[in-house]
């Protein structure tokens, strides 16, 4: 095929993205998919790095996991809706090939980064695609530190949101989730050290991760309280880090897992979710769940298996509540329990309980939108992480975008 | 850096925005079953009734979560700070929920069903003028 022509896309990279409230009805296809590489570029704060030329060094680093070449290549996944993401265009450019490309916005991060896997097994299916690789690259701490783009540039220019929300303050997203926060706090007596041990958590797998923004920046407990809140019940150590960085993944069919350099991690369950308000977080009725109580179910019952047998677990952790309601919205303990269940060491990679983000998450490690939260999912199933779970055979992956959520189950493969 | 304001004339809402300069909270209500549209859907929320006008509304209303900004991270919100960001419920539809904000209150004395009361003052109030009138909510007079 020659270059810029008929790349199969499946949706319209520029429509608007229809979301329907509650659970979607997936396709099952537990055992089907593998993910076989995974790379990152290095992540940091405001870089001047350009998008595009991060994402490559992450599909570089990836395809190099999974013994690839680029020309082995016939299948790209981006999110649709963010800046700057890889056309095959650039694909082709960057490697001087000329292959034909199956391409779709289904991929990269946010909620989509977990139901990916599911796009890409429809496309092995068909013939379309065999080696498919999801990248998300971001500079949005380069451009919120210019002020000409970044996460909050979407609210910003929300025009509901123009009109009927930023008038009156409430913008940008930690004043949403500070509402979230207060509201959860007082249904169920969630206190500010409870969201703290989400945070304590974080920071302690960063500190013991090589390629974690905050890796050099230990966080105690007595020090996240000292620490006023800024909107408050929020404290800075509550939100995520802007970054600049990069994260990819190569997929293939299941049936060749075992031909690879490493140990292929096997896709088990999706499941997928959409809010009943998007994006417009004071009107949403389930004021203090996300979407992850849709997606979750559908996913645990995909892969056959129950929360209590999940070894590690990642979460889209944009705000410390946002993570402590996918706790319990995925199943982990009940809606309202999450503040104790979180408490003290139990989300540690070695604290006996469910350890979370054990690269640092978000929070810690660094802003690719989850895209880094399942590249260490591998690297734990491999039992290659820098902060190790002993015999981590189940590994779950929760995305979330806000107005939708999905959520991914990967088992360690033979 | 200017506040962000409103354009009282932009649909959806420019009937909200104009009530307010006449002092009236105005939002758009299901005919049938009183539930508040809001954000305007043109489907009840509760019924799925599409017999929506909009109606005034006392402005008593209680406290249904809060946020208390003492660092704005949208500059164009810095004037206002420190200032209480509040999500509330009109008292005729228990469903509802108007972004506004909290003046005249202490923030220490907040609880979840505090009754609150509308008072219609300048949006930048009480520290910036933009000659629009907004719904802010504050406790009732005793
Ligand atoms: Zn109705």
């Amino acid at each position: 095929m020659r270059r810029g022509q008929n790349n199969f896309i499946n949706r319209s990279m520029s429509a608007p993205r229809i979301i329907t409230p509650g659970p979607a009805e997936l396709a099952d296809i537990s055992g089907q998919v593998a993910i076989v590489g995974v790379g990152e570029s290095v992540m940091s704060g405001p870089s001047g790095r350009d998008p595009k030329k991060m994402a490559f060094l992450a599909i570089n680093n990836a395809l190099a996991d999974a013994g690839f070449s680029s020309a082995d290549v016939d299948g790209i996944m981006v999110a649709d809706g963010l800046p700057e993401q890889i056309t095959p265009d650039d694909f082709r450019d960057r490697y001087g090939l000329e292959q034909a490309l199956w391409f779709s916005g289904e991929g990269g991060g946010l909620a989509r980064i977990a139901t990916a896997p599911l796009a890409a097994w429809q496309a092995m299916r068909s013939g379309e695609a065999s080696v498919v690789v999801s990248v998300l690259g971001i500079d949005w701490a380069s451009q919120s530190r210019a002020g000409t783009g970044g996460p909050a540039e979407y609210h910003r220019e929300h025009a509901i949101k123009a009109n009927a929300e930023a008038p009156f303050g409430f913008l940008p997203q930690p004043v949403y989730f500070a509402h979230i926060a207060r509201r959860h706090m007082l249904d169920f007596g969630t206190t500010g050290a409870q969201l703290g041990a989400l945070a304590v958590a974080c920071r302690r797998h960063a500190t013991g991760h090589p390629g974690a923004v905050l890796r050099d920046k230990p966080l105690s407990l007595d020090k996240y309280l000292a620490r006023e809140p800024f909107i408050d019940p929020l404290r800075t150590d509550d939100c995520c880090l802007i970054s600049d960085g990069a994260a990819a993944l190569v997929m293939v069919s299941a049936d060749r897992a075992r031909d690879f350099p490493k140990r292929a991690a096997i896709v088990e369950g999706v499941g997928y979710g959409g809010a009943e308000e998007g994006t417009m977080f004071a009107q949403e009725p389930a004021f203090t769940s996300t979407p992850m109580r849709f997606a979750a179910p559908g996913a645990f019952a995909m892969a056959g298996i129950a929360p209590g047998e999940v070894d590690v677990l990642s979460l889209y952790d944009p705000f410390t509540v946002t993570a402590l309601m996918m706790i319990e919205d995925m199943g982990f303990c009940a809606k309202g329990e999450g503040g104790p269940f979180v408490e003290g060491d139990r989300l540690h990679f070695d604290g006996g309980g469910i350890p979370l983000n054990t690269h640092g998450g978000m929070l810690s490690h660094a802003y690719t939108l989850g895209a880094s939260h399942i590249v260490e999912l591998v690297r734990q199933l491999r039992g290659e992480a820098a902060n190790q779970v002993e015999g981590a055979g189940i590994a779950i992956h929760g995305g979330y975008s806000g107005s939708d959520a999905a959520c991914l189950v990967l088992r360690r493969g033979d | 850096m200017d506040l962000p304001l409103p354009d009282p004339e932009a649909e959806p809402l420019a009937p909200f925005w104009l009530a307010a300069q006449e002092r009236r909270l105005c939002l758009p209500q299901c005919r049938a079953c009183g539930r508040v549209d809001w954000y305007p859907k043109g489907t009840c929320r509760g019924c799925g009734s599409q017999d929506i006008a909009w109606t005034r509304f006392s402005g008593a209303a209680t406290l249904f979560s809060w946020a208390e900004v003492r660092r704005a991270l949208d500059p164009r919100l810095a004037p206002l700070v420190p200032y209480i960001s509040a999500i509330v419920t009109l008292a005729e539809d228990g469903h509802s929920r108007i972004v506004t904000r909290l003046v005249d209150v202490d923030p220490m004395s907040l609880t979840a069903g505090l009754p609150l009361a509308v008072r219609f003052l300048d949006l930048g109030y009480p520290l910036r003028d933009t000659a629009l009138l907004a719904p802010l909510f504050t406790c009732p007079d005793p």
